[in-house]
C-alpha cells in the first residue's frame, strides 16, 4: 500500500474515515490537532493482511473510547468488556471504510484481521511506526491513528516489544 | 400511510442474527424492537449458523462476512446449496464491488453496510421478503 500511494493520500483517507465513522457511530466528533496522550490509554489494532504488510492501530484515552461506548449502546454505564466490544466493532467499520476508500484509489482490495484489544499502548512485532495522525474529540479527549508498515527482516533487530496485556 | 397487507405479511418474521460481535445482537435488538421482525436466534460463527439453520427455519439470516473461522460468504453458501429458499441479507463494513457480487452470485438476497440505521435494515428486509413473494 505505501508503495502505491503516497503517504499523503493515505493519510487523508485515514483521517477522513475515521472522523466519518466516528460521528456516524457514536456522534463524536473529532478534529485533527496537536496533542499528547495524556491519561489512561487502550489501542485497537489490526493488520491489513495479504501483501499489504502494514496495519493500523488506534491508540485513545478510555475516557474516549469509553464514551463512545456508552454514546452506541445508549446508555450510562459500561463496563470493560463492553468496551473492548464496542471498540473493537468501531474500529472493524472504520478499517472496512479505510479499505473500501483505498481500493477506490490503487484497485487493490485490502483485506484486514478480526481487530485486537489492548489495555495500553500496543506496538505490533515486525513493524514500525511509520506516522500518526492525531486527533481531538468535542470533549478534549485525545486519540492517535497510528500506521504501521513491515519492518525489513535484515531490520528486525530493532523490533519494538509489545508493550500492553492482551 | 401504514401499509397494512405488509405489516400482515411480515408479521412475526423471524430473524437469524449471524456475527461474531455481541455490539450486532444489542444493536438489532434495538432496532426490532416493535416492528413486525422477531429475532430468533444469534450465532456467533459460520458454522454455528449452518447447525442452527436447521433447527429454526428463520424468515430471514443478517450475515457478517469477517469472523472468525469460517468467514459469512463461506457459511451462505453452504446454507444456500442445502436450502435455496433462505433469504440471506450479507451484512458488512467491506463494501467491494467483488465481495458484493460474489455475494449476489451465492445468492443473497441484500447487501447491507455497517454502520447502518433502523430504516435501512427493515427496507432490506422487506425487499428480501418482497422479492421471495413475488
Amino acid at each position: 500500500m505505501d508503495h502505491i500511494l503516497s503517504q499523503e493520500k493515505i493519510s487523508k483517507i485515514y483521517e477522513q474515515s475515521t472522523r466519518e465513522v466516528t460521528e456516524r457511530t457514536s456522534g463524536i466528533r473529532l478534529s485533527q490537532g496537536i496533542a499528547t496522550l495524556r491519561k489512561e490509554v487502550c489501542t485497537v489494532y489490526t493488520n491489513f493482511g495479504q501483501n499489504v504488510h502494514s496495519g493500523i492501530a488506534l491508540c485513545a484515552e478510555t475516557e474516549l473510547f469509553t464514551r463512545l461506548t456508552k454514546q452506541m449502546m445508549r446508555v450510562e454505564e459500561v463496563d470493560f468488556q463492553d468496551i473492548e466490544d464496542f471498540v473493537k466493532e468501531y474500529f472493524n467499520v472504520l478499517c472496512g471504510h479505510i479499505a473500501v476508500a483505498l481500493f477506490r484509489d490503487t484497485k487493490t482490495a485490502v483485506r484486514f484481521e478480526i481487530p485486537t484489544f489492548y489495555r495500553g499502548q500496543f506496538r505490533p512485532e515486525n513493524q514500525s511506526e511509520s506516522w500518526t495522525l492525531h486527533f481531538i474529540s468535542d470533549q478534549d479527549e485525545i486519540a492517535d491513528l497510528i500506521h504501521y508498515k513491515a519492518i525489513d527482516k535484515a531490520d528486525n533487530s530493532n523490533t519494538p516489544p509489545q508493550t500492553a496485556e492482551h | 400511510m401504514i401499509n397494512y397487507e405488509k405489516r400482515l405479511k411480515n408479521m412475526g418474521k423471524q430473524v437469524m442474527i449471524v456475527d461474531d460481535s455481541r455490539v450486532m445482537e444489542l444493536q438489532m435488538e434495538a432496532m426490532l424492537k416493535d416492528t413486525d421482525y422477531e429475532i430468533a436466534a444469534y450465532c456467533r460463527n459460520g458454522n454455528d449458523a449452518i447447525l442452527r439453520y436447521d433447527e429454526v427455519h428463520p424468515d430471514i439470516v443478517t450475515m457478517d462476512i469477517l469472523m472468525p473461522g469460517m468467514d459469512g460468504l463461506e457459511a451462505a453458501q453452504a446454507i444456500l446449496d442445502k436450502h435455496p429458499e433462505a433469504n440471506i441479507v450479507m451484512v458488512s463494513s467491506l463494501a467491494y464491488d467483488d465481495t458484493m457480487e460474489e455475494a449476489k452470485a451465492i445468492g443473497a438476497k441484500a447487501f447491507i453496510f455497517k454502520p447502518f440505521d433502523q430504516e435501512q435494515i427493515l427496507a432490506a428486509f422487506e425487499k428480501t421478503l418482497g422479492e421471495t413473494a413475488e
